[in-house]
């Protein structure tokens, strides 16, 4: 018979992009129950934005949405992974923020931040709701997570170079087969394993001609980048203009684990703090890295997409025309939220794309910037 | 001066940190033998050029850094700009102001900055090695900076007592290097103490302090019969302290500041309303107002006015709305005074039909 006591808490995680098979092997690992929750979608970006401040930031008020979503749904704990120590940015006063908002409804709940990816902080966090929670259990579902998530962003990749060298047919038929196969592993060991498979499954396909093809960084924020609806699909629509476009900020760089770091890497830090010498909130410090790293890679155009209001993201693109200038790359800034428009986004993305195409082919970059491409 | 010829000019732009900060930077800068040039007060000019130069989505008090930097900018040899990034371990000030340095040096050519790494997560490292930083543009011995850090701190503690009366910040700033400067601000808060309504305006002080910006809202009140007080008046302790009962500060230092000062102004049975004052567009500000609704109990709220200043808000509405809100608090002090009386003083309206009406009874 189950008593009060023995009734399990309920936990939602805050979804994007390929997500829901970390969190779901995370949870399982440390033996919590989960709700399904939607990803961000029209629906619940419009219940957010009927309760939040005006001016707080657009990932606040999709949190709030679907937050509320989830309380619908009858979860009472509510997990925002976010992976990395947040700093100055708002995101560390998401939940209680929205706690306040949502107590005048009527609604109560709790949220956990989890801005680290050190196992024991995490501990802490989940003590209270589950008592038999031991280290292991936690720094295994951690690593399971953070592979899956690193997994499906080189499945990403594939996916949009088989777009490219082939067609959208066949691209689909490999990331359904990869998602399937991902979804189903629950080994650490086997996980890491796969992503050799996964390069020689990818061997079979024609190979992209890297020298030929437009690329375009896209820049921004990790949850930005990493969700289709947020970022308007972005990445689709670059595919689908016959440009190769790169992510900005991987899974991998994101965890704050640093495994290989390289001279390579430290020259561009250093190059980076030039330009931002305080990282001043959770990601604004890649953007600039990644400005500069693709710049000097030779990509031919960086888009920086950002949620409208995101101050850490306002305050790179506040200095990323100086590295435009001084990296002779043109950057085409993409604020979003829930007003942005399919059309008027597509309009820009082709403008862009055209202008980059111009400009390779003249290969004259004082036209270009008269014609207002770059700040 | 005879020897300003050959002393350095170090600029320190009016905005921002320059009203947190200023009396330490000055003492900090003169002690060093340099020479210290203030920007022009914000005007319509400045106000234009920053506006002029600013990049996209910033808010306003940002634009008012350019326009105060590129005022300076001829003038001086270094602008002092310090990258303020937090000042209590696990509290940070805002993106855009930590990046407010970078973003002002990839927008301005050829700018010549000074800058100072406040870092409360390191501060060691990061204060020790920006003073190097500083004692070698300079070309100084390290160790007179010490020295010159220990007095800016005397200094800037002694501004603080001061502004903690009840005075602005530039009245305290005219007033601190004189000798007479105890008797003139007993005397300005005497003055002050003897008016009928108190107003705490809260909000951040590069604005409330800014005339320009802020339409003068501290001399309009005084004007109007008003004791002002502000978010400066409470020392960090005092903060803390009203902040206590707060589930989760938030982590904005400058809007711990707002928080705690709204609590503690509500708990205060002399304030008899609140002006909270918020540039457009200010993203720390935006969820304060929920926190100041959770976290004051129901029993002790004060009226509390919200007003948004931006480059094209215009004098006269701004007054309107700060008379209306004051005749609001009148009535309401006024019908609180009658209640606790038993006697209803409130002015009749005289209506000219009761009046016939009664005649014809009569």
């Amino acid at each position: 018979m189950k008593t009060e006591k023995d009734k399990k808490t309920k936990f939602a995680f805050y979804q994007f992009g390929h997500s829901v098979m970390a969190t779901d092997a995370f949870a399982k690992n440390i033996g919590i129950e989960t709700i399904q929750i939607e990803y961000p979608n029209k629906d619940t970006i419009n219940r957010g934005i009927m309760y939040a401040p005006e001016f707080s930031c657009f990932p606040f008020k999709i949190v709030l949405g679907i937050l509320l979503q989830a309380m619908d749904r009858g979860a009472e704990v509510f997990v925002i992974p976010i992976f990395r120590s947040i700093t100055a940015c708002q995101a560390a006063d998401f939940g209680i923020a929205h706690k306040y908002i949502l107590q005048k409804t009527g609604k109560d709940f709790e949220v956990i931040l989890l801005d680290s990816m050190n196992p024991a902080a995490i501990l802490k966090k989940f003590k209270k709701y589950v008592p038999d929670i031991t280290l292991k259990k936690v720094s295994e579902g951690l690593l399971l997570a953070a592979q899956k998530l690193s997994l499906m962003e080189e499945v990403d990749e594939y996916y949009r170079k088989i777009y490219l060298s082939t067609d959208k047919r066949r691209a689909e038929s490999f990331m359904t087969k990869w998602r399937k196969i991902i979804t189903n592993t629950s080994s650490v060991i086997e996980l890491y394993l796969m992503h050799n498979h996964l390069r020689n499954d990818y061997k079979r396909y024609p190979d992209i001609d890297m020298k030929n093809i437009l690329k375009i960084a896209v820049i921004g924020d990790i949850y930005t980048l990493n969700e289709p609806f947020i970022n308007n699909n972005i990445f689709e629509r670059l595919c689908d203009l016959g440009v190769y476009p790169e992510q900005g900020i991987r899974w991998s760089e994101a965890f704050e684990i640093p495994i290989h770091i390289t001279p390579e890497d430290i020259a561009l830090m250093n190059e980076t703090k030039k330009y931002m010498r305080h990282n001043v909130g959770t990601y604004a410090q890649d953007t600039i890295k990644d400005a500069i790293r693709y710049a000097e890679k030779g990509y031919d155009g960086i888009i920086q997409i950002y949620p409208f209001n995101c101050m850490p993201e306002i305050t790179a693109r506040n200095i990323l025309p100086k590295i435009s200038t001084d990296y002779k790359t043109p950057i085409l800034y993409l604020p979003v939220d829930e007003q942005t428009g399919d059309a008027g986004f597509t309009t820009r993305i082709e403008a862009f794309v055209d202008l980059i195409n111009i400009r390779r082919n003249k290969d004259n970059f004082a036209s270009i910037q008269t014609a207002g491409g770059v700040k | 001066m005879p020897d300003s010829e050959s002393k350095i000019r170090i600029g320190i732009p009016r905005a921002l940190f320059y009203y947190y900060y200023y009396p330490f930077c000055y003492k900090f800068l003169t002690e060093l033998d340099a020479e210290v040039v203030v920007s022009d007060k914000t005007d319509k000019d400045v106000l234009q050029q920053g506006l002029n130069t600013s990049g996209n989505e910033l808010c306003l008090p940002i634009k008012l850094l350019y326009g105060h930097v590129l005022n300076l900018k001829d003038r001086v040899d270094y602008i002092f700009l310090p990258y303020m990034v937090s000042m209590e371990e696990g509290t940070y000030y805002c993106p855009k102001l930590i990046g407010s340095p970078d973003i002002v040096k990839a927008n301005i050519p050829d700018l010549k900055l000074l800058s100072l790494d406040i870092d409360m997560d390191n501060f060691y490292s990061s204060l020790l090695a920006s003073l190097k930083a500083i004692a070698q543009t300079l070309s100084l011995n390290p160790i007179k900076i010490y020295a010159a850090y220990k007095s800016a701190l005397n200094y800037q503690r002694r501004f603080n007592r001061y502004i903690m009366q009840g005075l602005t910040y530039d009245e305290t700033l005219s007033l601190i290097d004189r000798d007479d400067a105890k008797k003139i601000a007993a005397n300005i808060s005497s003055k002050e103490n003897g008016k009928p309504i108190t107003i705490a305006v809260i909000g951040h002080t590069y604005i409330f302090n800014d005339p320009y910006i802020s339409f003068d809202i501290i001399r309009k009140l005084r004007e109007r019969n008003v004791r002002v007080w502000t978010s400066d008046r409470f020392t960090e302790p005092q903060i803390k302290q009203g902040m206590s009962s707060v589930e989760k500060p938030p982590h904005w230092s400058l809007s711990r500041r707002v928080l705690g000062s709204a609590i503690n102004y509500s708990g205060d049975p002399v304030v008899d309303g609140m002006i909270y004052i918020t540039p457009f567009g200010c993203s720390s500000d935006s969820l304060i107002k929920e926190y100041i609704e959770a976290n004051i109990p129901h029993t002790k709220r004060k009226p509390i006015m919200t007003l948004t200043v931006d480059e094209h808000s215009s004098d006269a509405g701004f007054i309107t709305r700060i008379e209306a809100f004051l005749d609001m608090l009148e009535r309401k002090k006024h019908k609180r005074h009658s209640d606790r009386m038993g006697t209803d003083t409130t002015p009749k309206i005289i209506d000219i039909n009761t009046i016939l009406s009664e005649l014809s009874e009569n």
